[in-house]
């Protein structure tokens, strides 16, 4: 239903948000300390890089494929076809996102590291899940570029959010699952000698 | 038929429209005319749905179907004439492919274009507005500053093409501050001051 030349540009964004999730993945594979713990969230949850580079990447990346819908809205609620084109969007932009943790998980399964090793696994799994769900709840709420104005804006809140979770939220959750991520403990036992 | 009861309409405190009634029958064309600012496009807006009136009521015939240019037409910038009239006949199953490649040759378009719509002139972009307004055999047409950039040969095209429109039943509203020498209307109203008179 969507025109050739818009499924196209969305494919090929697609394709290059999964491989960008491989290489970031396999480049932090490859240059981790081999003196550190190999947790899975101690990869990908602790460091900033997915949430503060690769996330905000991908939601920009997201909220401009919504934008390119808002000039031709009137035309498109004329017909009745708002609710249409808005569960395509969604399900564009929930892709998006999904292809950017399938990129982000495939090289860990690949190079064969066990899960949890710093904490208990279900605390470990219920941390990605809702690392997971944070990302997909802010890629819902950039559908409001399509119903309301201010795109840009949107945008903008939609990272912030984002790293408010991760800086805030999430690294305090980290701490629950792991004494490993607390600041003060690691300054103590990872930096003093 | 197209019926508009006691349409009022303010922006915060300044009244835009006041207490409107205007009924349209089929193959009628009608002119609305109006200074920058009297309300044309807002009281398009209201009868294509895309604004609440804050009173009174719009109401369309049950066989009716509305198509609309309403101000700047905004497409999917990056696609073609042909794909993006292709796209908004499609969400309605009204998709004629022939139908709109008719179209397009009528107004001097070449539907096989391939370049964005983007790149398209002024003119180009608000034929494309037209035709998405006519393409789906709408039966109640409005047309908001139709022939705005649109040269002289156009025009011509345009004003053809409502005349057939009409005669076939279609009912037509052109809404411009200025007038269209060649157009016949049945009709000529003029908005001021919130109010349309006769
Ligand atoms: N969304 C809006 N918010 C606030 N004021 C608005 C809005 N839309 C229109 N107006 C005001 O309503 C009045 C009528 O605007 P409208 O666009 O309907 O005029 P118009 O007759 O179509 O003018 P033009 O000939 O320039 O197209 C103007 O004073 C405009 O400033
Ligand atoms: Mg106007």
């Amino acid at each position: 239903m969507l025109p050739t030349k818009t499924k196209r540009h969305y494919y090929y964004w697609l394709i290059g948000i999964f491989l960008m999730g491989i290489l970031a993945s396999a480049n932090a594979l490859l240059t981790f300390d081999p003196q550190d713990k190999k947790d899975v969230l101690n990869v990908y949850l602790y460091p900033h890089m997915l949430s503060l580079y690769l996330q905000s990447f991908v939601l920009i990346i997201s909220g401009k494929e919504i934008m390119n819908f808002t000039t031709v809205k009137p035309y498109i609620s004329l017909r009745g076809g708002d609710n249409d084109i808005g569960a395509r969007l969604w399900t564009a932009v929930i892709l998006n996102a999904a292809a950017l943790f399938l990129g982000i998980f495939i090289p860990y399964i690949v190079v064969g590291w066990s899960w949890f090793t710093l904490g208990s696994w279900q605390l470990g799994t219920a941390l990605i899940v809702l690392h997971i769900v944070v990302m997909l709840v802010l890629s819902t709420l950039l559908l409001g570029i399509y119903y309301q104005a201010h795109p840009y804006l949107q945008i903008l809140a939609a990272i912030m959010l984002n790293l408010v979770f991760h800086y805030m939220i999430e690294n305090q959750l980290l701490v629950k699952y792991s004494i490993y991520f607390d600041q003060l403990w690691r300054d103590i036992h990872l930096y003093s000698h | 038929m197209l019926k508009v009861e006691n349409v009022s309409k303010s922006f915060k405190k300044r009244l835009v429209l006041q207490d409107i009634n205007l009924t349209v029958d089929a193959g009628e064309l009608v002119h609305i005319s109006g200074i920058n600012g009297s309300g044309k496009s807002t009281l398009f807006k209201i009868i294509a749905k895309l604004l609440a009136p804050d009173q009174g009521k719009v109401t369309l015939g049950s066989d009716d179907y509305l198509g609309a240019l309403i101000e700047n037409p905004g497409f999917l910038e990056y696609e073609s004439g042909l794909s993006n009239l292709a796209f908004l006949a499609k969400l309605n199953q009204h998709y004629d492919e022939g139908k709109i490649r008719q179209l397009m040759q009528r107004f001097s378009l070449d539907p096989d274009d391939p370049q964005a719509i983007k790149n398209y002139s002024i003119g180009m972009r608000q034929k494309v507005g037209i035709i998405q307004a006519v393409m789906e055999d709408q039966t109640i047409i409005l047309l908001d500053e139709p022939t705005r950039g649109i040269d002289q040969e156009g025009i011509g095209q345009f004003t053809e093409l409502c005349h057939e429109l009409t005669s076939s039943g279609k009912s037509i509203v052109v809404a411009s501050h200025d007038t269209i020498a060649e157009m016949k209307y049945d009709r000529q109203l003029h908005l001021e001051n919130g109010v349309l008179h006769e």
